[in-house]
């Protein structure tokens, strides 16, 4: 299982799971997580995000494909389906996936 | 029955659907108590005349963003007895776009559902069951494709038979069930790369796509400027020169030369002629420079800003600019607002909305407010210093992006908050409907002509007053020195700084007469770009930011803008 950074370019990929942890905090913060918001509802936006990961299809058990990934910590771009999704390098290295053998 | 609500995912054809059944009667309004916008129209069924809302996009019920609450709200607003939901589907991504629907159906709402963009599945080898899946999901689904109306009768005649399904499903089983319909009515072929598709690869090409933006936006700007500039002078100024400057000179010889009211309609005469730049009456100047100076290129702007959205090219555009915009704290998506700026800042403000976060909003609105001039300032801007070709109008560009990097990266450094990452969908390039454009550019421009016209006879009218009564003398005398001593600009621009609040093209339309070097132009027109915002975007930011925000974000740009215009008069 490595995530989504690590994977190839233009092979089917399944999705392992999302995965929780400091990680993605860390991701969807940002560059310039200031004070403010507050821990607690730190929680809620990253449940929050697995569902915009998952309105957008991506979700455990699907086969996704990398196609390209943009330079100086540009965004991945990712194709599920039929549709092509941009998702920053923080959510996409959340992503844990595997390569499907055909 | 009196009410459809077309609900869908965004990029699914919604618009082309709307435009279809409401013909030409739609207003655009915001959702009470929001600053979103949707569209309301009529359409005519069963000899009833019946609401349409063209509901904002939207991925889910469970709402993310201002739009999608907008869209969750209308739903809670509506009558499930006298309202039926039409859920347009992209049938060329059935699964992802099932996830709302599964969530409609288990609403009291009576629905039905559109595969929209029918003839696509052809071209990339999908095949569904539209009859089984009606059947699997309890309501009538109709194949459509909006642009030839293809479907749309049927839409028409079948309305009556949607009925709430009654489907109960809870939200983390929603997929499962997503995954057993598509396996029944969905199967999926090899096919070939369409042209479309190859570019499509290549507009989000790290290498190749940074070159594609460049032609694309080199060629927007072109196009921009020929349609504008082709308006202008094959059709507005002849008939302002023609038509109009006859009649206003014998209403000028009616009138007598000296008298007050000449002065506020007419204004001056230039060696005994209407100059429609430097006359300033109401009925001259007032009328020429929204309707022959800027008219033309917002009309030009929209039209291309429509194609470039509804092509599908914006959000390609976004994932490339994706690492310019985090210079500034924002993401990719941030290109949209700051490009609809361009046109207004108005919209670009309103659209700041889709940034999730405070700090993004503000940084976003602010740097938008301070260094973006709008196409009526970027008109006049043309009309004053075009005549120095590049020397001219580069330095004033050149100068208003690198504030706007400046004044970005500094906000992105000490506005506290979160800065989350680009995460969006890129649809598949798509033919857009003409249509579709026309109305959109239609109903914006439109929007300009009654929001700005007022303002800038208001303005006008104000000028005059100011100078009759002699307030524009005892206030440039009082700041005039100011404005000499730091800027370098005679103390009579003051006007303009007073007027650039209600208009900001009519504020550089007032420097033509004072006879200004192209230095001074050119510090004034960056001066008249920063120093506030106009009356229209000051609401908005208002309204938008809070009374805090809106006091930081004016105290940047009045300091920045005087800061930034000694520098100029330094160099010039």
């Amino acid at each position: 299982m490595i995530s989504l950074l690590e994977a190839r370019k233009n092979v089917p990929l399944i999705v392992k799971s999302i995965s929780r942890g400091e990680m993605g905090m860390r991701g969807i913060g940002g560059r310039g997580r200031g004070g403010g918001g507050g821990g607690g509802g730190g929680g809620g936006g990253r449940r929050n995000w697995c569902r915009r990961f998952s309105n957008m299809g991506i979700r455990e058990g699907v086969i996704i494909k990398k196609i390209s990934m943009h330079p100086f910590f540009g965004p991945v771009i990712v194709r599920v389906g039929n549709c092509e999704i941009a998702v920053g390098r923080g959510m996409a290295s959340t992503i844990l996936v595997e390569e499907v053998n055909e | 029955m009196k009410r459809i609500l077309l609900f869908g995912n965004p990029n699914v054809g919604k618009s082309a659907i709307f435009t279809r059944l409401t013909g030409v009667r739609v207003v655009a309004s915001n959702y009470p108590g929001t600053t979103v916008e949707y569209l309301r129209g009529k359409t005519r069924i069963d000899k009833k005349d019946i609401e349409v809302i063209d509901v904002p996009g939207t991925y889910s019920l469970y709402p993310d963003s201002p739009a999608e609450k907008v869209a969750k709200k209308i739903i809670d607003d509506s009558n499930p007895k006298e309202t039926v939901i039409v859920n347009v589907i992209d049938s060329t991504n059935l699964e992802r776009n099932l996830n709302l629907t599964l969530q409609l159906l288990s609403t009291k709402f009576p629905v039905m559902v559109l595969l929209n963009f029918w003839d696509e599945t052809k071209h990339k080898g999908i095949t569904i069951d539209s009859n089984n899946l009606s059947k699997l999901l309890k309501v009538p689904v109709i194949p459509t494709v909006a642009i030839t109306g293809y479907g749309i009768q049927e839409l028409r005649e079948r309305l009556s038979e949607a009925k709430p399904s009654g489907f109960k499903i809870k939200e983390k089983d929603t997929w499962n069930f997503v995954g057993k319909i598509i396996k029944k009515v969905q199967v999926i072929e090899h096919h070939h790369h369409t042209f479309l598709q190859v570019l499509e690869e290549i507009s989000t090409h790290p290498v190749m796509g940074i070159f594609f933006a460049g032609i694309v936006l080199l060629l927007s700007f072109a196009i921009i400027r020929l349609i504008g500039e082709g308006l202008i002078g094959f059709v507005f100024a002849p008939i302002f020169e023609n038509l109009w400057a006859p009649v206003l000179l014998k209403l000028s010889a009616f009138l007598g030369n000296a008298n007050i009211l000449h002065k506020i309609l007419i204004g001056e005469l230039i060696e005994g002629k209407i100059d429609f730049y430097q006359s300033f009456g109401l009925l001259s100047t007032g009328f020429f420079i929204p309707i022959a100076a800027v008219l033309p290129y917002i009309i030009s702007f929209y039209f291309v800003l429509s194609i470039l959205e509804d092509t599908g090219y914006l959000p390609r555009l976004a994932v490339l600019m994706d690492r310019l915009m985090h210079q500034i704290g924002i993401h990719g998506m941030g290109i949209v607002p700051m490009f609809l700026a361009f046109g207004c800042n108005v919209p670009g403000v309103l659209a700041t909305r889709i940034m999730e976060t405070r700090r993004e909003r503000l940084i976003a609105a602010t740097v938008m407010s301070i260094s973006i001039p709008c196409m009526a300032q970027t008109a006049m801007i043309f009309g004053l210093l075009g005549k120095y070709g590049f020397k001219g109008i580069a330095p004033v560009f050149l100068t208003l992006f690198l504030v706007w990097i400046l004044i970005g990266k500094i906000m992105a450094r000490y506005v506290s908050g979160e800065s989350p990452e680009i995460f969006t969908e890129i649809p598949p390039y798509r033919v857009p409907h003409f249509q579709v454009l026309l109305k959109k550019v239609w109903l914006r421009v439109g929007w300009f002509l009654k929001e700005a016209l007022p303002f800038v006879l208001i303005g006008i009218l104000l000028v005059n007053l100011f100078y009759i009564f002699g307030f524009i003398n005892f206030v440039s005398r009082i700041f005039g020195g100011l404005l000499t001593n730091i800027l370098g600009i005679p103390a009579e621009a003051i006007a303009a700084l007073f007027i650039g609040f209600l208009r900001k093209d009519v504020a550089i339309g007032m420097l033509a007469p004072l006879g200004l070097s192209m230095g001074q132009l050119i510090t004034a027109s960056v001066v008249l770009t920063m120093y506030f915002p106009c009356v229209a975007t000051f609401v908005v930011l208002f309204k938008e930011l809070g009374f805090w925000d809106t006091l930081k974000s004016s105290a940047i740009m009045i300091s920045s803008a005087v800061f930034v215009g000694w520098i100029l008069n330094l160099i010039y």
